[in-house]
């Protein structure tokens, strides 16, 4: 046992380093060496050589960083960065194990990168395993086969920025939908025990934290489930550097890190023939940063508050993450948690910021500390401005926050943090691809109808599909709608545009997502039809400020809590808005349907009321584009008294569907 | 200031401390749990070295492939334990789930024909100027060779790995030949260059290996290894067994480590304090397991360790040191005819062998039966008067009944005796003593039971035979607003188990005929198919959040699924969807809490509960939390609770009294409990949530709600700690013997004292067999469990077992008898109990915060808990073996006052070799200086003294 071969299967025990070499190195190059049969590819820059495997997912299995010597990326078979899945599956893709094509490129004398694309074969090319051979084996999905996954990564001569050009291709004469996902699985210093990773999260920067000695335990969550930014980052707790991803927040469904690697999921994008979706980012090495705060396309930046005395000192630390700044200021406002007003403000000339970390400082006396601040900046350049906030509530809170999973403020309220620091994810935008729709026609009337139905909280009341039987021969698909995620939504325009009619039951915002509601509105504008039932989630309490949903919805919705109660023992009569409507024809109120919950809407001009309860809008009919929007505002909620009638069981509901459902369909 | 470090716990004392409370509140509330038994130190260093974890890294799918073509069976990568890996051409391995150290997984390697085979494992820690012990369990029959890869950094910093004899860390190989596990231990002498190693074994045969670690060593350690290394297969240590007889040979050993130990305490001040130090350490750690008195047997890691000490001493002492004698040592086994409640019959008597009430709990003045049976266990018949007397207090008794029997010789005759159990709560005895006809006294015994109609009071909750509470858990389809609902078989609401709905009732039913209470379990949300749909019909009681949503669990999480909420509630073959959309199987984690804010909701929710504890026979219901409110907004979009803090304390008393109103209106004693206890309101405070205000802990503003919990009968709550005995990472407050009795007894001063409430510990998990076939040498744990239990009973608690602990019964039928002077709400904690107590003892035993007075009509009563120290301070050993001796030599004064002592009684419970009933004895009294003296009988857990004192 004394002379054990070193070649031993050791997995990520050990860093054994490339022998990088003494002489002058070029400023941008690329090496091909052939080892065994596998090609692999170095490309490097005076800073940083990054080694690609192609045939293993084109991913990179070298990352050193040349000052230091250091590489970053583990021996294990699954380690890499530039490593590409697909959203839908969980880890892993078979992406990650097919041989990528790949080519060296410049951009003149500043930049070389290596191109790597692969067309998604009929095997191994959709949901994956953590091993080529059984990997391989899997048959690839229809939705996937033959789109081009492509990516380029540059080395700049004069920095250490990476940059990332990724794109998928669909060559295809079919629409398809696609949802990357990107994961770098690397460890900063050699093991993941002194990495702390950084995600922005509603509750503000969430910090993963590493235990520092086997046997501890990891600190803070894994998934960002409502990310606010599009950046994440590591840093080594005791070199001190770290890495700085930054990506485009507008498509991004999730950020997660397992403790040694950086993930982000993207939402998903329908990708029509011939057309192609593109996401780019950046990862950029920093030195010196005790945390971080806040990153983007412009600036990674950290706030770092700390008592002294009655005072709060902030240090700022800034530096830029693609390319150098000038002009730069930041200008800081300071904000009481509770009492929402400013305690201090300053504005510091920052002047030029390239890569190196720039520190301000500045201070300020709070009154009550313990109530907590929010310090803003608002950071501008000649070209770009950037904001970002970071909550303190002093020394003893912030450590509890990290390390004290009871101490986050404010808890008890539940479905929110209450009187927590809490930041509302910014609506996103996305400009994705869209179809020539005058291609995708709307499915006409003829029979079998198709009928989408989304299904939400409490639709199983309604029996949608007894009440619209005898109507006409209806093929339905049932759409299982949880209010956080919808379990399955067309992935495409041709998908969504098959449909006759949409319903939309009980469904907020946050189930469908922007991608989802944006193919709504667009199934309308080109002539769908659509149908909105109240409810729990439905209406004002479905999350839809400042969405275009707003615009094809018939009726103003008053915002959260619009779903009204008619009081206990009270119940409000359903009446005919209007005297004679053919929605209305064939129907008997005799049977005295009774309403206990409904939306307060206020139906916009040109929209026909065609039934109130209490007075009030009831049944909505509009057009948005070439399409036909009804709206019920009835929750299927309360309990009558004896005797009474629920609308869901009048025994008019049925001919009301079908009725709204023929004028929807209606030339 | 803020610290840039991120050690997870700083050095600042006060969030030191903090720290280790949310650890045990997290460690609970996980339920964390590890490998029981292990007498190893819980492994820090090598990753997994356990093989508890498991995964496919590094040993993949395709590790594994190539590992077959290599000619090795092996288990599919997934079974793989994590960090772990194999080198060689072809073996045999697998990794057994249960069997191991503390019965988990282990590893289970056989070379194969190519020889030697390498086991791989990870350490990876740049390595310390100190030398490390290596240390592995294993059986079977084969070597082991104790080897590492060895690294050191090359001058740019790259590592490299040693392999020069001098740089690379030295192995070592031993012969192991034995079915138990035994303990090998090898020194990894630090070499200059020495950077980073992990652990490679070398093995040929067949051995199974566990519990695998590489930790830092210290001075003494480096000469106790070496000196064990040296030992390994001379015979000199024992080798082949786990658990020993401490036989002569022991004893004489004993006494040469005693003789070492003298001669290592008179030279120690001249020994380098580091070596000294560590030594201490070392000898105090073993200490209890060898120098303890009256050990009938010995762990052989620590026997070994003494052997190993003993040489290291003497050479240090520069006493003549030669090669210790081959041991010659008997394992230990134990196969006992214990059954819990049996009598051992005797020859040529006549006896009682059993003595079954027809309840185990009664309420006051109840009528009730007893079945005594009798037999003649001699060789004629016999005719003897068999008299029933009722007992209470301590020893006030009455006859109940009088029979004459004749009995054929080898015969048994059953006498049922019936008897009111009069007036008195708490427990009681039905004695049945036998006389010949002459009037000697043949046969005397008793057995147990407890009267109260308020049942909380004297509730006992286990699997053992004085259990009078039954509870099921999550066994509804909701936990709020719980309606009528036909199903033969249901799935849980929140547990996801299959239920028969109808068969709790039945058992419920069943149970209540013996006296036994049932509750179920209740949260303070809606939750699943049922829950949902009672939101569906009152929207206007649930908790919103700000999107006019209903509001998400903060505990519980989870989102409505609503074609789940669209199926069928029934689960079993009689389930039939109306439409195949809507057929899904039940899913748990839907919850929405109510807002009880709204009084409305509280008391709707209440009567729900009532009316399904009518339709089902259950007793009471337990709330897995409290009826306080959360904060959130209403139906209409208003914040629920106001701003003012001490308002909502006031609030949760007012709902508090809402729920009571209806659930104990027409019934007083319908069961409430909660899950509430002293620890909890701190941690609330630290959320800033509203939750527990008005709790009366430190820093809440009031204690209106707490008052308003305990304002009612039978109303009981749990202090949730599940798992002392557990080893493996566990760290939570009842971990450690006297951390846990802190923890019962601030408990117990904040529910039982402060607010006359009934305090519950548990439920607690033993790591231990409780198959009354199989006992293991602990016998069930019998002196670990014995020592818990008597802190338990000191303290006022109840305890839910969740098992059938044959060692618990000792304390169980304890409690049982004498629950008057444990639990009933006039005895009261004597502050400053040195004024009134002296103890006087050969060795210390926990008093002085059991001491209690019981106002009396003639004066008071003194009631003293002398609770011995487990012989393992700093964690519960659930594989201790040996009883303590007795403590003999205690002596108990009184400094009564104006009053007189005038009658001092001692009671405890059986010891494992006694007949199974509490020992009851009348001391005699003595005075000196101004104090009255008693001697308290030798006990070996527990012993409770009631003083009886008369005013003047």
């Amino acid at each position: 046992m004394r002379n054990l071969p070193i070649a031993l299967f050791l997995w990520g025990c050990l860093l054994l380093l490339p022998a990088w070499g003494s002489a002058a190195q070029p400023e941008l190059s690329a090496q091909t060496i052939v080892k065994e049969g596998n090609t692999l590819v170095t490309i490097s820059n005076p800073r940083i050589a990054l080694t690609f495997d192609p045939a293993r997912g084109g991913r990179c299995v070298e990352c050193t960083l040349r000052d230091s010597g250091e590489q970053l990326i583990g021996r294990d078979a699954v380690s890499g960065m530039f490593i590409d899945h697909w959203a839908k599956y969980t880890w892993p893709s078979g992406l990650m194990w097919l041989p990528y094509e790949y080519r060296i490129v410049k951009d003149g004398e500043k930049r070389i990168g290596i191109q790597l694309w692969i067309t998604v074969p009929a095997t191994g090319g959709g949901k994956g395993s953590d091993t080529v051979a059984s990997s391989l084996k899997q048959p690839t999905t229809k939705d996937l086969v033959g789109l081009v996954v492509k990516k380029t990564i540059w080395l700049h001569a004069e920095h250490d920025v990476i940059l990332v050009n990724q794109a998928i291709e669909n060559p295809t004469t079919e629409s398809r939908s696609v949802a990357p996902y990107i994961q770098h699985n690397l460890n900063m210093g050699g093991a993941r025990f002194y990495n702390n990773w950084y995600m922005p999260s509603g509750q503000g920067v969430v910090v993963h934290i590493q235990p520092d000695k086997e046997g501890g335990r990891n600190i803070g969550p894994d998934w960002v489930l409502d990310p606010t930014a599009g950046w994440m980052a590591v840093r080594h707790r005791q070199s001190n550097r770290g890495m700085v991803f930054t990506f485009d927040y507008n498509y991004i469904q999730r950020i997660y890190t397992c403790g040694m690697t950086a993930e982000w999921f993207y939402d998903t994008v329908p990708l029509g023939p011939g057309k192609t979706f593109k996401y780019d980012y950046a990862i950029t090495p920093v030195k010196d940063f005790a945390d971080f705060v806040h990153a983007s396309s412009h600036v990674v930046a950290d706030l770092r508050p700390d008592e002294d005395g009655g005072t709060v000192r902030v240090a700022h630390d800034i530096a830029a993450t693609t390319r150098p700044l000038r002009d730069v200021t930041a200008q800081f406002t300071v904000i009481g948690w509770k009492s929402k007003k400013i305690i201090a403000e300053k504005t510091i000339n920052i002047g030029r910021v390239g890569f190196e970390k720039v520190r301000n400082t500045f201070t300020f006396t709070p009154s009550a500390l313990a109530d907590g601040v929010v310090i803003k900046a608002l950071v501008r350049g000649a070209d770009f401005t950037d904001r970002y906030e970071y909550y303190y509530a002093g020394d003893q809170n912030e450590y509890e926050r990290r390390y004290n999973p009871f101490s986050t403020k404010g808890q008890a309220l539940a479905g929110t943090r209450g009187d927590a620091y809490l930041v509302t994810p910014p609506r996103k935008k996305k400009a994705f691809d869209k179809p020539d729709f005058r291609r995708i026609p709307i499915a006409g009337v003829e029979e079998p109808v198709r009928c989408l139905v989304v299904f939400g909280l409490f639709t199983h009341v309604l029996n949608i599909d007894d009440a619209l039987a005898g109507w006409r021969q209806v093929n339905y698909t049932w759409a299982n709608c949880p209010p956080n995620a919808v379990e399955w939504f067309p992935g495409t325009y041709e998908e969504l545009f098959a449909y006759n009619t949409v319903v939309l039951s009980d469904v907020n915002y946050r189930a469908l997502g922007d991608i989802g509601f944006e193919m709504l509105c667009d199934y309308v504008e080109q002539g769908g039809k659509l149908l909105v039932i109240g409810g729990p989630y439905a209406l004002g309490n479905g999350e839809f400020e400042d969405t275009r949903f707003l615009e094809v919805l018939p009726v103003e919705l008053s915002g959260p809590f619009d779903l009204k109660w008619a009081g206990e023992g009270k119940s409000w009569t359903l009446d005919a808005a209007t005297a004679k409507h053919r929605v209305l024809t064939g129907i008997s109120f005799a049977q005295d349907p009774r309403v206990f919950w409904r939306h307060a809407v206020t139906p916009k001009p040109g929209a026909e009321v065609v039934l109130t309860a209490g007075g009030k809008p009831l049944l909505v009919l509009g057009k948005y584009g070439k399409g036909r929007v009804a709206v019920l505002t009835c929750s299927p909620t309360g309990v009558g008294e004896h005797g009474e009638t629920p609308w869901w069981e009048w025994d008019g509901w049925s001919p009301l569907m079908k009725n709204i459902l023929s004028w929807l369909n209606a030339a | 200031m803020y610290k840039g470090s991120f050690k997870l716990f700083p050095v600042e004392p006060r969030w030191w401390r903090f720290g280790i409370l949310v650890i045990g509140v997290w460690s609970a509330l996980l339920g964390m749990s590890g490998a029981g038994g292990s007498q190893a130190q819980a492994q820090v260093h090598v990753r997994n070295g356990g093989f508890v974890e498991r995964g496919a890294n590094p040993v993949t799918a395709e590790v594994v492939e190539s590992y077959r073509q290599q000619g090795w069976q092996c288990p599919d990568a997934g079974k793989w334990p994590l960090w772990w890996s194999l080198f060689s051409n072809d073996g045999t391995v697998d990794f057994p789930y249960a069997g191991g150290m503390g019965n988990d997984s282990y590893a289970q390697i056989s070379s194969g024909k190519s020889g030697e085979v390498y086991f791989c494992g990870y350490h990876g820690f740049p390595l310390e100027e100190r030398n490390y012990v290596y240390t592995a369990w294993v059986r079977g029959a084969g070597r082991l060779n104790f080897h590492v890869i060895s690294y050191g950094k090359a001058e740019d910093g790259r590592a490299i790995q040693l392999t020069a004899p001098g740089e690379a860390a030295a192995d070592r190989t031993v012969k192991v030949e034995s079915q138990q596990w035994v303990r090998y231990r090898h020194l990894l002498v630090k070499t200059p260059p020495l950077w980073n190693v992990h652990p490679w074994m070398g093995i040929t045969g067949k051995l199974d290996i566990d519990d695998v670690d590489i930790v830092p060593s210290t001075p003494a350690l480096d000469l106790i290894v070496q000196a064990e290394e040296e030992l390994y297969g001379t015979g000199a240590l024992i080798e082949q067994l786990d658990v020993v007889k401490a036989d002569a040979d022991f004893q004489e050993r004993v006494r040469l480590y005693r003789d070492a130990l003298t001669a290592y305490g008179q030279a120690k001040p001249a020994l380098d304090d580091a070596l000294a130090a560590s030594l201490d350490t070392e000898i105090q750690r073993l200490a209890p397991y060898v120098l303890t008195e009256g050990l009938s047997v010995v762990r052989v890691p620590y026997y070994n360790e003494m052997i190993v000490l003993t040489q290291v001493l003497n050479t240090l002492t520069k006493k003549p040191v030669s090669p210790p004698a081959p041991v010659k040592a008997t394992q230990a086994t134990t196969t006992l005819e214990y059954r819990p409640g049996v009598r051992t019959l005797q020859p040529h008597t006549v006896m009682i062998t059993s003595i079954t009430p027809n309840k185990i709990l009664y309420e006051e003045e109840e009528e009730a039966t007893a079945r005594v049976v009798i037999r003649n266990t001699t060789d004629a018949e016999q005719t003897v008067s068999v008299t029933a007397m009722q007992l209470v207090d301590v020893d006030q008794g009455r006859e109940v009944a009088q029979q004459r029997l004749t009995i054929a010789a080898g015969a048994e005759s059953a006498w049922t005796v019936r008897y009111t159990v009069g007036p008195e709560m708490y427990g009681q005895a039905l004695e049945v003593r036998v006389t010949d006809e002459a009037g000697t006294m043949l046969d005397r015994w008793q057995e147990y039971y407890q009267v109260g109609k308020e049942w909380f009071r004297v509730q006992m909750h286990s699997g053992g035979r004085y259990n009078n509470m039954q509870h099921w858990f999550s066994a509804e389809p909701t936990s709020w607003g719980i309606q009528p609902y036909e199903a033969d078989r249901i799935v849980g609401e929140q547990g996801g188990m299959p239920i028969s709905p109808r068969g709790l009732q039945e058992y419920a039913r069943h149970w209540k005929v013996a006296g036994k209470h049932t509750t179920f379990y209740q949260n303070v949300h809606f939750s699943g198919i049922m829950g949902y749909e009672e939101m569906r019909k009152h929207p206007e009681y649930v908790l919103y959040d700000p999107n006019g949503q209903f509001a998400v669990d903060p505990v519980y999480g989870g989102y409505p699924d609503p074609m789940v909420l669209g199926s069928p509630l029934e689960a079993g073959e009689k389930r039939v969807a109306k439409k195949s959309y809507l057929d899904r199987p039940y899913t748990v984690w839907m919850h929405a809490p109510a807002n009880f804010a709204m009084e409305k909701a509280v008391e709707y929710g209440a009567r729900c509960i009532k009316a399904h504890a009518q339709r089902t026979g259950y007793a009471g219901v337990f709330i897995d939390g409290t009826v306080t409110a959360m904060l959130g907004y209403d139906y209409q979009g208003q914040r629920n609770l106001p701003e003012d803090r001490e308002a909502i304390a006031r609030l949760n008393a007012r709902i508090q009294e809402r729920y009571y109103s209806v659930l104990k209106g027409d019934d007083p004693y319908f069961g409430t409990w909660y899950n509430h206890s002293y620890r909890w309101p701190p941690i609330a405070r630290l959320t800033d949530s509203t939750l527990l205000l008005g709790s009366g802990t430190e820093g809440d503003v009031s204690d209106a709600w707490i008052r308003a919990v305990f304002s009612r009968k039978n109303v009981s709550c749990l202090m949730e700690m599940s798992i002392p005995f557990h080893t493996g990472g566990y760290e939570g407050l009842d971990r450690k013997p006297s951390e846990f009795l802190n923890v019962l007894c601030n408990n117990r001063d904040y529910i039982v004292q402060r607010y006359d409430g009934n305090a519950i510990i548990g439920y607690v998990y033993p790591p231990i067999s409780t198959d009354l076939e199989k006992p293991g040498v602990s016998k069930w744990g019998w002196p670990t469990v014995n020592y818990y239990m008597a802190l338990v009973t000191a303290s006022q608690h109840h305890i839910v077992i969740a098992d059938n602990w044959p060692s618990a019964d000792p304390a169980l039928q304890f409690q049982t008898r004498y629950s008057r002077f444990l639990w009933s709400p006039d005895i009261a904690v004597v502050d400053d109990a040195e004024q009134v107590i002296s103890v006087t003892t050969p060795e210390e035993v926990w008093w002085k915060r059991f001491v209690y007075r019981r106002e009396t009509d003639q004066g008071y009563d003194l009631i003293v808990h002398l609770v011995r120290i487990p012989p393992t301070t700093e964690r519960w050993d659930i594989n201790w073996v040996d009883e303590p001796v007795p403590l003999s030599g205690v002596t108990v004064g009184v400094q009564a006052g104006a009053g007189v002592v005038q009658e001092a009684h001692a009671m405890r419970p059986y010891h494992f070799e006694e007949a199974q009933q509490p020992v009851q004895a009348q001391l005699d009294a003595r005075v000196k200086d101004g104090a009255v003296l008693v001697d308290v009988p030798p006990f070996r857990y527990h012993t409770m003294l009631v003083l009886r004192v008369k005013a003047r």
